[in-house]
């Protein structure tokens, strides 16, 4: 369907005014979460997500390369997003090549690391032979959907797939050339990664004068501007972006920050629950 | 505030729908539902094949998932899930597309986009006079790209395509409420189709093509027009009054502008739009079930879920759904003992 009308709009901007949203939630409210966890036999560990209309999937796939030159003692993390042209007819042909690459690049970042391990995923501790061996773990996304709030989506679809990866364990050994040789241990039970600090994105927008969270498509296009703070479990802010064409007022933005680190950790510990309650299965 | 995580279940809404109606008489034999590759009991020898059905090895099968339908000779399978098909007289709810020459596209969910010519609606002012150069060059005066209208299906052509018409004071642009869309077929086809639930001031617009407008009560007079443009439904041409320069804004998309524009029209207040969205919530719920939505189910639905206590933003819930189709499951019962008695 084409964009919504003016009228629409307005009687949306007013509702958001007055807390009362088209599907009934409040300005802070989140849709409910439905996950299906490991739906891809292949991947490594892999998690889809309803949020309402909104359904996304992500697969993590770890396997052995070379660490970069630049930074030999670290494993690298590549993201990719791809928008189903199911999600909507604009993903048509190359269609949603633009926006994907725009969605991969917010969640990778999102999903490094620093170097001292306070965010994202601990990448020195993906690395097995320093220059020579670590492990690359692939992050593939699939929108199928677009619902509204996708990139939200596809960054606690990509914790939860992350949090039930499992990783090969291995043994590095020293051959008689002196080279390292890394080799599959027996058990057949891999390690999980360490998703623990890996932040969600909660994306808050400005609608009118308010703040609101977790837009549904038809909301999308009243936002004036959208911040996509990367919180993690502590409720710190790891990353920051915008997205829209207005500028925010410096109170506003304070507030939209605020309302993100009051919802992610609620939002992580939940997740963290419902994954711990899935069975593991090999 | 919590947000609730729980695993997705695929299909637990047809699940609830199939437990529950096992409670009541079924009025169709088992057969009468068909699945893709099911074959359909042909009794006479001798039938005609219709929609949704195919010939293989001298049995009949189906090629869609629904409902055995006979009519004299003629089988064929009426889908569950389909687009809308038209017909002369209907009222629909659709959005327009696109500006092509003397005619507004509107997209109607159906199978072909649907066309209103410029000589099909009533001009500004209730003019009636042959439609000229400048009447097309104004047309985006009247309906723009992604307006909502509701308009009555005047013919269908030779190809299959619609051809509206909104020549009655009561169809034309709609604004200041919002839409749901649900499946064609669970839209009955009534004497009315702009309502006004009972006790609940507010106006539902159930378009034959699935798509319902939901807004707060607007007083019609007796040939449907509204009697005095409600601040909130007018806020568009309000405000264009005021700042030409903002509504061209906000109309092209500016967020800022919209807000304006927002601010500056009255809208409903908080109760009158907890009971639109909630009339909305019932509807949704009602879909979810694949039950009929007409005024009085849309009530129903509403009255049980104030009953339930039951938030709108979780109106589409198990826990509510469970209540609700217990409560059809109750009502279908009463009206088979009514038919047993009468």
């Amino acid at each position: 369907m084409a964009d919504i009308s003016l009228g629409e709009r307005i009687y949306i901007v007013q509702g958001i005014e007055q807390d009362v949203r088209t599907d009934g939630r409040s300005r802070a409210q989140y849709r409910p979460l439905e996950l299906e966890a490991n739906v891809v036999a292949q991947a490594d560990g892999s998690a889809r997500l309803h949020l309402g209309p909104t359904d996304v999937l992500v697969g993590v796939k770890v396997e052995l390369g070379v660490p970069d030159s630049a930074s030999p003692s670290q494993g690298q993390v590549h993201v990719s997003v791809e928008c189903s042209s199911c999600a909507s007819p604009e993903f048509k042909g190359r269609g949603g090549e633009d926006w994907g690459i725009e969605l991969a690049r917010a969640l990778e970042a999102s999903l490094v690391g620093s170097p001292a391990g306070g965010s994202g995923l601990d990448l020195a501790s993906l690395c097995l032979v320093p220059g020579k061996t670590c492990w690359l773990v692939y992050v593939d996304a699939l929108v199928l959907n677009d619902g509204g709030n996708v990139l939200g989506a596809l960054s606690m679809a990509a914790r939860a797939a992350l949090a039930l990866t499992r990783v090969y364990k291995v043994e590095v050994s020293m051959n008689e050339d002196d080279e390292p040789e890394v080799e599959l241990s027996g058990e057949p039970e891999g390690a999980p990664l360490d998703a623990a600090n890996v932040p969600i994105i909660v994306s808050v927008s400005q609608v009118g004068n308010r703040s609101v969270v977790d837009l549904a498509s038809e909301e999308e296009p009243c936002a004036a501007a959208s911040l996509h703070v990367a919180v993690n479990s502590k409720a710190r802010v790891v990353g920051l972006t915008k997205s829209g064409s207005s500028g925010l007022d410096p109170s506003l933005t304070q507030e939209m920050v605020e309302v993100a680190q009051k919802l992610g950790p609620g939002i992580i510990a939940s997740l963290d629950k419902y994954i711990s309650s899935i069975p593991v299965t090999s | 505030m919590s947000v609730v995580v729980r695993s997705f279940e695929a299909g637990s809404n047809l699940k609830l729908i199939s437990k529950t109606s096992k409670a009541v008489a079924k009025s169709t034999p088992d057969s009468a539902y068909v699945c893709v590759g099911d074959t359909i009991d042909t009794e006479e020898p001798e039938f005609l094949k219709g929609h949704g059905t195919a010939l293989v090895d001298g049995r009949l099968l189906a090629t869609l998932c629904g409902v055995v339908q006979r009519i004299d000779k003629l089988i064929y399978v009426q889908p569950v899930k389909s687009r809308y098909t038209p017909e002369v007289g209907d009222v629909v709810v659709g959005r327009v597309t696109e500006i092509a020459g003397k005619r507004w596209k509107v997209d109607l969910n159906s199978r072909q986009e649907a066309g209103l010519l410029i000589s099909a609606v009533n001009l500004p002012g209730g003019v009636q006079r042959r439609r000229n150069a400048v009447d097309e060059l104004n047309m985006r005066s009247m309906f723009r790209e992604g307006d909502l209208i509701s308009a009555e299906v005047q013919g269908k052509n030779q190809d299959g395509g619609i051809q509206l018409h909104t020549r009655s004071v009561k169809f034309g642009k709609l604004s200041g409420g919002q839409l749901v869309v649900v499946q064609p077929k669970l839209v009955r086809k009534q004497r009315f189709h702009f309502t006004t639930l009972q006790g609940l001031d507010v106006d539902v617009i159930a378009g034959l093509n699935g798509l319902i407008w939901v807004s707060p009560h607007i007083p019609r007079g007796e040939d449907g027009a509204p009697l005095q443009q409600q601040q909130q439904a007018a806020a568009p041409a309000a405000a264009e009054q005021q700042q030409p320069s903002t509504v061209a804004a906000a109309a092209g998309g500016n967020p800022a502008a919209i807000a304006a524009a927002a601010a500056a029209a009255g809208g409903p207040s908080k109760q009158q739009r907890e009971a639109v969205v909630r009339v909305a919530g019932a509807i949704r719920a009602l879909a979810a079930l694949m039950l009929q939505v007409y005024p009085d189910s849309i009530v129903e639905a509403y009255t049980a879920s104030i009953e339930a206590g039951v938030a709108v933003s979780d109106m589409s819930e198990r826990r509510f759904l469970e209540v609700l189709a217990q409560r059809e499951v109750a009502r279908r019962r009463r009206e088979a003992v009514h038919a047993a008695d009468g």
